[in-house]
């Protein structure tokens, strides 16, 4: 009796293991991949978002995006009105990229970002782009393509990330550094190739100083800052090629192309006088890959071709070091440098700042090296 | 007086009965809670201080019971003070205790309702975990002893979790070291001192420990110098990956590092992480409550502590439901901080003069 009594209650129990509250099954849930974010004429926000869909049968299936966009006063809002556009129920947690307008991100970034912050179940592992275009005629511009539209914009970056032209960032990643006063940050800025859509490219680099963009960087000039402030891995390919002066040499067409096969860098920080200097050293070591005069095997056409590269990078990167200094940009953390070893620039108000780091002498010494080149010489 | 025999547990048991007890619920968000100033982040150096406060209270704590060895610290009241005033004594322990073990569920779920559970009603969060912990409450010492030892496996998991975060640091947010100032890194000592809070069981234990007044002293050390080593490598390692200024919008640190990765099989580390913590939340709510019915036992002269314990869980259980949002909840913690300061500092430092003028030694045995 008193056995069956317990087996009953146990019994009763086993119901209450469920928590069936918060559960959420994924053949309800639409989950989207991809979401762009543009500001309308009224100054609403404007999502787009891309839902796969899959078509023909469980074997051949293919995978196919529509597109949805709708308007809101805050992110949140879109989602929700996203949400009764679309059948099911809207999943964000898998979003594996969000692209920004150009003109919201110049406004402030972080408004957009914040919902992300907030909530539990977010992406943080997501990559952010900047658009040149409206994000919208972007995610048009490519729905013939077959594939998953977040695939494409992910492939994007990340071979642009190979390529060490755009920093390795995600949501996350960002978010410490948008917030601190001694650092900036970068982001991919990627437009269409035709001005009727069709396929992007990434264009460069979209600067931030604090929560806003401020400027931007072409490909090249943004691989010199992100070897500079020494975030580029070694499995990177940085391929660069230089214009030679003419010299005389009629045989050459004009053009070296070599891979940044290893590099050094070193930032220090002179004070001076109650103000600051900063010096940089930039060490490149090259792998030539294309050269048609030859002769690499000479020491003099070797230290003479070390001279011309050395003098097209260092204009290159004085031109990337100014843009920086005029956007106020400090890709380098020039000033959490100056606040972590000479304990000043605490309380300096923003604006001062922007001014003392426009003026700050910013000194980049490049030397350049070529160490290989190829299996011929 | 006591069942010596019956109930004893050896100074390695007790080292790491003290340990579970202090890594609880505050241990996720102590690099918030004492996270200093947007300039530089020297909360770590906050941690440290602590720790090095809870070995001089924990050599008093030594001084004091080495007097009374075979009493609890609500025995040693009675012997001290006489019936009434030990008594009374007693019963502010007890309540104390009891929001403690309250206090723990209370972040527990609210954490949780948070970061996974949002549509789950909280009565279910945390009446679950209160039935769980009354299996082990009314339970002998040893036994809670023995569950402390075979959950101490899970710490191991916390620090391997971490790892990924190392591909994304700046070493410069904690320069320059001491940059906040030194009065600053003082007056953030009483806020993280809740998450410390946990070896004042050393009290009320040390009768039921076998061996020398040494022995268990090194064991409340070793615990300590454990539990501090393992709080600053997660202060650190927070204080390294947010910004001084991020971390302030950041409640749960420890946790807000793991989200941002992802693995193949595992999609989000900090369910990984809220799991392995959960049994940690189990092990101090298991010793307060264990604590609060010991001394109902001992003060209203029950016969078994066991008769207490589904009282003391029921009453967490209420404390835990009461407050609805986020503001009650921080003053909830900021009363419980200054009652603890109170109950683990001021009352022991005053019995100990008490004890040491009146020349008050070893009362009957």
């Amino acid at each position: 009796m008193k056995y069956s009594i317990k087996l009953f209650l146990l019994c009763l129990l086993l119901l209450f293991t469920a928590g069936c509250w918060d559960q959420l099954r994924l053949n309800d849930v639409d989950l989207i991949y991809a979401m762009g974010i543009d500001k309308t004429e009224e100054g609403d926000f404007k999502a787009t978002v891309s839902v796969p869909r899959s078509t023909g049968g469980q074997d051949s299936g293919q995978l196919t995006s529509d597109i949805f966009s709708t308007t809101g006063k805050t992110i949140r809002e879109l989602r929700v009105n996203l949400d009764n556009t679309i059948g099911g129920l809207l999943d964000s947690s898998k979003i594996r990229v969000i692209l920004v307008h150009r003109a919201l991100a110049e406004e402030d970034l972080y408004t957009i970002l914040d919902s992300f912050y907030r909530d539990p179940r977010a992406p943080l592992a997501s990559k952010i782009l900047i658009t040149e275009e409206k994000a919208e005629s972007l995610f048009q511009g490519i729905t013939e393509k077959p594939e998953l539209i977040s695939e494409y914009f992910v492939d994007l970056v990340q071979s642009a990330e190979r390529d060490a032209i755009v920093p390795v960032v995600n949501l996350q990643n960002i978010c410490p550094v948008m917030l601190d006063r001694g650092r900036d940050f970068h982001l991919p800025l990627i437009s269409s190739v035709s001005s009727s859509g069709g396929n992007s490219l990434v264009t460069g680099t979209a600067l931030f100083t604090g929560k806003k963009m401020s400027g931007q960087l072409t490909n090249n000039e943004s691989i010199i800052a992100n070897l500079l402030s020494d975030i580029v891995s070694k499995n990177d390919k940085i391929i660069m090629t230089t214009n030679l002066p003419d010299n005389g040499q009629s045989e050459s067409h004009g053009y070296i192309t070599y891979q940044i096969d290893e590099y050094k860098t070193k930032m220090n920080i002179i004070p001076k006088e109650g103000s600051y200097e900063a010096e940089f050293d930039l060490h490149l070591f090259l792998n030539v890959l294309e050269y048609p005069p030859d002769k690499l095997s000479e020491h003099d056409t070797v230290a003479k071709l070390n001279q011309d590269v050395e003098d097209d990078l260092q204009i290159l990167t004085d031109n990337t070091v100014k843009k920086l200094q005029e956007s106020g940009s400090d890709l380098f953390g020039i000033r959490r440098e100056i606040m972590a070893f000479h304990n000043d620039k605490f309380d300096e108000e923003e604006e001062a700042w922007k001014e003392s780091y426009a003026e700050m002498a910013v000194n980049v010494n490049v030397e350049v090296e070529i160490i290989h080149h190829g299996i011929i010489n | 007086m006591i069942q010596e025999n019956k109930q004893s547990i050896s100074p390695r048991q007790f080292m790491i009965f003290i340990l579970q007890t202090q890594i609880g619920a505050g241990f996720i968000s102590l690099p918030f809670s004492v996270h200093t100033s947007e300039r530089s982040s020297d909360g770590w150096i906050t941690v440290l201080l602590i720790g090095i406060i809870i070995q001089i209270l924990i050599t008093l704590y030594s001084l004091l019971v080495k007097r009374f060895p075979s009493l609890t610290f609500f025995e040693i009241m009675t012997a001290v003070f006489g019936k009434f005033m030990g008594k009374a004594i007693s019963a502010a322990y007890i309540l104390f205790f009891l929001l403690i073990a309250g206090q723990i569920l209370l972040v527990y779920c609210s954490v949780l309702e948070v970061w996974v559970f949002p549509q789950t009603p909280n009565w279910v969060i945390v009446s679950s975990m209160s039935l769980v912990a009354l299996y082990l409450v009314k339970e002998k010492l040893q036994i809670i002893s023995r569950y402390h030892t075979v959950i101490c496996y899970v710490l191991i998991i916390l620090p391997v979790l971490s790892l990924p975060a190392y591909a994304n640091v700046e070493f410069r947010y904690l320069l320059p070291v001491g940059g906040s100032g030194v009065y600053t890194i003082l007056s953030k000592i009483p806020d993280g001192f809740l998450s410390f809070i946990g070896f004042e069981v050393m009290l009320f234990l040390y009768p039921f420990v076998k061996g020398t007044n040494k022995q268990k002293y090194l064991a409340a050390t070793y615990s300590n110098i454990f539990y501090t080593g393992y709080t600053t490598y997660f202060s650190l390692l927070t204080y390294i990956f947010f910004s001084p200024e991020e971390l302030m919008l950041v409640p749960q640190p420890v946790l807000y590092i793991l989200k941002a990765f992802t693995f193949p099989v595992f999609e989000r580390v900090d369910i990984l992480f809220l799991s392995t913590w959960t049994v940690l939340i189990s092990s101090s709510l298991v010793s307060y409550a264990y604590l609060t019915s010991l001394g109902i036992k001992q003060t209203f002269g029950l016969r078994h502590h066991k008769t207490a314990a589904p009282f003391v869980l029921a009453l967490c259980t209420l404390i835990a439901l009461y407050p609805r949002n986020d503001l009650t909840v921080e003053k909830f913690l900021g009363q419980v901080t200054n009652l603890s300061l109170a109950f683990t500092i001021a009352v022991p430092a005053l019995v100990f003069l008490f004890v040491l003028l009146f020349k008050k030694q070893k009362v009957s045995t």
